[in-house]
């Protein structure tokens, strides 16, 4: 596509960046951490920052054929001219995208067949937590947050640039930049048992790389000038980043670890920001992003000041991400105002037992009184998360999904009908439980994919009601994310040899294919248990130990031991817990903030 | 106060479809911030319509649409402002006052004029069918239906041909189907030059239904 508004455009840059989203442009248009490092790097005058997306099956057949290289959408240049090749890793399934995309640019996919002249291709994201399974793709990974570090290397890169670039001699000063990981440093010692030995550095790189943080968060570069879309991506409009980070501690979670520390933005600073990109763009619809909105110590304020500014010009205000039990309905009936949004929940399980062992938070009562209030308010489109194979699950808490869904039924058919509006349209989803790096549950077994299917037909039977949806993520789908999830560097020549066979766009129902990963993995000779299903003990050394986020071991094993028990701990703005960040910088420190 | 607005478009927002297009606008006038009319009830959106849909791919220097504005402004000054924040491809050509009680662009919307340019001489056979009577082709569907009653002038020039055809939403024309006629199948590169509309029983462009106003 390209020639929206709002691109930036740009002659003779010193340092050519192609910023690469491994998906379609639909997609990867709706990142926001992309759009932000568009303007941070388009910022510096040396740097001319050029979007790349995943062209879609047909596209990339046709470019194949007639021998044509992938090219930015700015420019028109194509991948391997360029000075860096910059990817945003969010998901584990967008790895195969990755080399397709490599692949159409012209570049050699494994980092060592990489000569001085094609591109540095390096990535950042928050599959970086465990990127081992691509280490041999990348020069370099990122890891943390990108707004100021992005300067920081590509000053680097512009000083060798000058002098006459030597690859290896960049890559040796570059590790030394604090959250610069450079794989290709690093000697890699298994045991006997498949576990990991040890994880040697050399060429003077550091034993532990620890992730940046931007030193103030409110201060940062925030999007102020989001290109416009001409076509409907996933989240075409304004979107406002209120707060990084997250208190709450759901032991699940990877995000809510390391986002850490929370950090909040003023409301006055967002309210201008939304006027900033409203005048340059034109959207009508306003959307607060974080990972738990409601805890936004100023949402009130935020909402009443988005309100006050764009109501009238019929801007709608809508929030993603709200905890069951803080969310005021006053809130929500003001920002329903303009227009009328269904509300999404994540109670996660069913029963409040394995509510408590995940730590997430939330009783029954908390649910079905803010159902309640926002249908009295005039919703009428609900939407559950919750999640399977959850540690020490049974089918008890399956039954617990069951009777949630039930209860809330029976609250809207308690309203009286000219109250309400319109029918009933519950849609239930669960996704499947996958043990991610830096979570108190890093240690579990995944669910098999037998059992998981087993649990889904289970619960497709049981929620065969009138007003209701079942949705299911794909069981094996989440196997290959809980193989790759805590996967070593040996996954590279899987990820290779399935790509080989045709796989791309992993992510995409009509696009994967079983098979290619099954042939991978039985001619890698890969244990998939061994990834995916295996319990790891407690002293084992995991593939990503030397990437440090922050968060101590011993604070997860304590939260996993908690769990074990179903004690939970309450959200850190009570009382830190001491997760690692208390001696960082965090500001929670010392109890409610 | 309704206003008629004539566009053209060129490069890459030629690759967009008719929904992209009036998002597109509805984006520019309010970053324009134009006082334009909201409708009632839940989901308040821009009161505007489009004279023609126009099918992806195509350019255009005569295309219509009509917004309601809450309040009167000159034509010349939603001209301008429009043009300041438009994206580099779409361009305000005319905007003019549509009369009270006008019907809806839609409604009038009867022929349209196109340009198709192909990459090889297409005289001969484009004034072979200008001469005949009737001329079956098949649509993308494969149906077989007689095109040439729906051209209703036409020229040919090497390798351009220019012609008018029905557009009314009973009877449209894509002139896509000419490129089997003309050039057997090779495809040509598509430009709306104009649209006409049935007005007061006369056939006249759109533009000539509104009337320029300014600011006093």
């Amino acid at each position: 596509m390209g020639g929206e508004l709002n691109i930036v455009k740009k002659q003779n840059a010193d340092i050519n960046f192609a910023l690469c989203f491994p998906d379609v442009y639909e997609v990867g248009m709706s990142h926001l951490g992309s759009a932000i490092l568009y303007e941070v790097l388009n910022n510096d005058e040396h740097v001319y920052a050029q979007r790349c997306y995943a062209p879609w099956v047909d596209m990339g057949d046709a470019l194949k054929e007639k021998g044509e290289l992938l090219c930015s959408l700015e420019e028109d240049r194509p991948l391997k001219d360029f000075d860096f090749v910059g990817f945003n890793i969010s998901y584990e399934m967008c790895y195969t995208t990755i080399l397709y995309m490599l692949e159409l640019g012209g570049i050699p996919l494994f980092a060592k067949d990489r000569g001085e002249d094609a591109p540095i291709v390096m990535a950042g994201g928050s599959c970086v937590v465990n990127c081992e399974p691509v280490a041999d793709f990348f020069d370099f990974f990122v890891i943390g947050e990108g707004e100021e570090i992005q300067t920081e290397f590509t000053d680097l890169y512009y000083e060798h640039k000058k002098k006459g670039f030597i690859k290896s001699e960049f890559l040796k000063e570059v590790c030394k930049i604090p959250g610069i990981y450079v794989p290709s440093f690093y000697d890699i010692e298994y045991n006997g048992d498949g576990t990991v030995k040890s994880i040697t550095p050399k060429n003077g790189a550091p034993a532990k790389m620890e992730k940046r943080i931007v030193a103030d968060f409110d201060g940062t570069t925030k999007v102020t000038r989001p290109i416009l879309p001409y076509i409907n991506t996933v989240h075409d409009r304004c979107v406002l980043e209120i707060m990084r980070g997250c208190t709450r501690g759901c032991r699940f979670c990877q995000a809510g670890y390391i986002y850490r520390p929370l950090r909040e933005r003023k409301a006055d600073k967002l309210i201008a920001q939304a006027e900033q990109i409203i005048e340059c763009t034109g959207y009508d619809e306003i959307s607060l992003t974080s990972l738990s909105s409601s805890d936004y110590s100023q949402i009130e304020e935020l909402a009443e000041g988005l309100l006050e500014e764009f109501s009238e010009k019929k801007i709608s205000v809508s929030l993603p991400s709200m905890r069951i039990d803080n969310f005021k309905p006053e809130i929500a009936e003001k920002l329903q105002k303009v227009r009328h949004t269904g509300l999404t929940f994540a109670p996660e399980a069913g029963t409040q037992r394995l509510r408590d062992v995940i730590n997430k938070n939330v009783t029954e009562e908390d649910i079905f009184r803010t159902v309640k209030n926002a249908m009295l308010s005039g919703t009428n489109t609900i939407k559950l998360y919750f999640m399977m194979g959850l540690p020490t699950e049974t089918y008890e808490d399956l039954d617990g999904i069951v009777s949630v869904v039930k209860k809330i039924r029976d609250i809207y058919y308690e309203i009286p009908k000219d109250k309400r509006r319109g029918g009933l349209n519950i849609t239930v989803s669960t996704s499947n439980f996958v043990p991610k790096p830096v979570t108190a549950f890093q240690w579990e077994g995944q669910d098999t994919v037998e059992t998981l299917k087993q649990k889904q037909q289970y619960l497709k039977q049981k929620l065969k009601m009138k007003g209701v949806k079942y949705a299911y993520h794909d069981a094996y789908l989440s196997f290959l994310e809980g193989v790759i999830a805590r996967g070593d560097r040996r996954l590279s020549a899987v990820i290779y040899s399935a790509y080989k066979k045709g796989s791309r766009f992993d992510s995409w129902q009509d696009c994967f294919k079983k098979e290619y990963y099954d042939e991978a993995f039985e001619e890698n000779n890969t244990d998939t248990y061994f990834y995916a299903n295996r319990p790891r003990s407690l002293d084992e050394i995991m593939p990503y130990s030397m990437l440090d986020y922050h968060i101590d071991e011993s604070f997860l094993k304590r939260e996993l031991e908690k769990a074990k028990q179903g004690i939970t701990t309450p959200d850190c703005r009570q009382g830190c817990h001491g997760c690692g960040w208390q001696k960082n910088g965090c500001t929670m420190v010392g109890g409610v903030k | 106060m309704r206003a008629i607005i004539k566009y053209s478009r060129k490069g890459s927002a030629a690759y967009i479809s008719h929904l992209d297009m009036q998002r597109a606008f509805a984006r520019a006038l309010r970053r324009a911030q134009l006082p334009v009319a909201f409708s009632e009830g839940f989901n308040p959106h821009i009161v505007m319509s489009f004279a023609s849909p126009l099918s992806v791919g195509y350019l255009t220097k005569g295309d219509y649409l009509e917004v309601k504005f809450k309040e009167e402004i000159s034509t010349v000054y939603i001209m301008k402002r429009l043009n300041a924040v438009l994206p580099e491809d779409i361009e305000v050509l005319y905007c003019g006052e549509l009369e009270e009680g006008a019907p809806k662009l839609m409604a009038v919307n009867s022929s349209a004029l196109y340009e198709l340019e192909y990459d090889c001489d297409i005289e001969e056979n484009a004034k072979k069918f200008f001469a005949a009577e009737s001329f079956v082709a098949r649509d993308r569907k494969g149906r077989e239906i007689d095109v040439r009653p729906m051209v209703l002038k036409g020229k040919a020039d090497k390798n351009k041909a220019v012609v008018l055809v029905c557009n009314s939403s009973a009877k449209a024309m894509n002139p896509v189907i000419l490129d089997k006629v003309f050039a057997d199948g090779r495809q040509s590169k598509i430009t709306r030059i104009e649209t006409y509309a049935n007005y007061k029983g006369r056939e006249i462009p759109f533009y000539e239904t509104g009337k320029v106003t300014r600011d006093e």
